[in-house]
């Protein structure tokens, strides 16, 4: 079933913090979609995607999953339904594998529930000859690919990959691509953040454009990126 | 003078129970101050205490188990159990102080990605454990150095009864006032090779771990 997240005059400020790093965001993600959120560095993208991913609680405005606010229900049962993958995703000691099966063990799956869910991922992400390596001696493209790897295992309804493309060589970039339509095509909701416009461009339907925190332009991918070429 | 193996081995049980003791209250609490900023300012409480003189923990204790002190109906007073509880809480500040750095960093990297993956905050907090248990296991370590080491707790209220509350510390203390400068030597020696012994198997320990 599709989901739809409803984003209402939501505004985060860090805690000690004077200024508000995302002001005044509405916007409706739907499933099926991708989207693409970009703006300059400290424009307020990561934040954003971790209100989207029910990790920041906005301190004014709702997250709306579908019809019911998150954070006035059980969050936890939220948070299943979506993934955050960190620019510099974090490993947890261990090896790949162990790595992989972190999630899905938080959520009480059985071994033979584990090893079929790793062995479809890895096969798509060709990560087979990792998963006995220890997890921190991995280059930092490995790492975003695991990390990327441990979050879809989960089947998320929502998926939002914090510059995902950042660390990752052209073969990786293409294999990765590949993987968003294809969740894009299942139905799944994809949100990207990167600096890389063009990138955003050839993957999102939709592009949202930050600054100093707001949506200065949005709009279908297309649309946006003409405009900002017209502005530079 | 009592032989040196039961005084070496009632200093590391006596240290070693406060050791443990402090541990199961410091790092809970260290978790919970690092997981809400509004017990932030008990942390500078907490690192203000963590140099604070030992005789002074030991005046303390004793004004509470002496006979007529509000606990002394608990007869504590010249009795191992005595020093473990000074020491435990001499060692609170140091563990605690030591134990939220290690957690405050944890928490803002293992505990988002907990919860990203869908873990409770009982599960999230199961995470930060594990992940930050070599850097804890260190504070821990920190933790018994200080308390086998100590003099001001052990003699004030352990009284250094020989055979019963009798340490490392107060026998080098009483052998120096005796003038028995080898025996005292000897202990100091021995003190200092549990000391490094101790910080040589955990820097092992974290190696192992880190190389897993």
């Amino acid at each position: 079933m599709g989901i739809r997240v409803d984003l209402r005059g939501i505004s985060y400020t860090y805690p000690g913090s004077k200024s508000e790093a995302v002001k005044n965001v509405s916007v409706t993600l739907r499933s099926g979609m991708c989207y693409g959120v970009t703006g300059p560095n400290g424009s307020g993208k990561t934040t954003l995607l971790k209100i989207i991913s029910l990790l920041y609680k906005p301190t004014r405005g709702h997250v709306l999953y579908d019809v019911s606010d998150p954070w006035r229900s059980d969050i936890t049962s939220y948070r299943r339904r979506v993934v955050y993958v960190h620019e510099k995703p974090l490993m947890v000691r261990g090896s790949v594998l162990d790595n992989l099966a972190l999630g899905l063990r938080i959520r009480g799956y059985n071994g033979d529930q584990i090893k079929e869910r790793i062995e479809r991922i890895v096969a798509k992400l060709d990560l087979s000859s990792l998963l006995d390596r220890s997890a921190r001696d991995l280059s930092a493209g490995q790492r975003q690919l695991v990390a990327i790897a441990r979050a879809l295992v989960l089947d998320p309804d929502v998926i939002a990959l914090d510059e995902p493309y950042s660390n990752l060589d052209f073969r990786k970039r293409k294999r990765l691509s590949r993987v968003v339509n294809e969740l894009r095509g299942k139905g799944k909701l994809v949100v990207i953040s990167s600096h890389d416009i063009g990138l955003l461009v050839s993957l999102c339907d939709y592009i949202i454009y930050l600054e100093d925190g707001g949506i200065v332009l949005e709009g279908p991918a297309g649309e946006v990126y003409r405009e900002l070429l017209s502005e530079h | 003078m009592e032989p040196i193996q039961n005084i070496v081995l009632r200093s590391l049980t006596i240290s070693g129970t406060a050791t443990l003791l402090a541990a199961l209250w410091s790092l809970p609490l260290a978790y919970l101050l690092a997981s809400s900023r509004r017990f932030r300012p008990l942390v500078y409480f907490f690192e203000a205490l963590v140099g604070i003189p030992t005789v002074l923990v030991g005046l303390l204790l004793y004004l509470l188990l002496s006979r007529n002190g509000p606990l002394g109906f608990l007869e504590l007073l010249y009795t191992p159990q005595a020093i473990i509880i000074g020491e435990a809480l001499l060692i609170t500040p140091l563990i605690t102080a030591v134990s939220y750095q290690v957690m405050l960093t944890g928490l803002s990297y293992y505990r988002e990605l907990a919860l990203t993956l869908g873990a409770s905050d009982r599960q999230a907090a199961l995470l930060v454990f594990r992940e930050t248990l070599p850097s804890l296991i260190s504070s821990v370590v920190m933790g018994f150095s200080r308390a086998v080491g100590e003099l001001g707790v052990a003699l004030i209220v352990g009284g250094n009864i020989k055979g019963y509350t009798r340490t490392m510390t107060t026998s080098i203390a009483l052998a120096t006032a005796m003038g028995e400068y080898e025996a005292a030597v000897k202990l100091g020696l021995v003190l200092t090779a549990i000391a490094v012994g101790v910080s040589l198997v955990v820097r092992l320990v974290r190696r192992e771990w880190a190389s897993e």
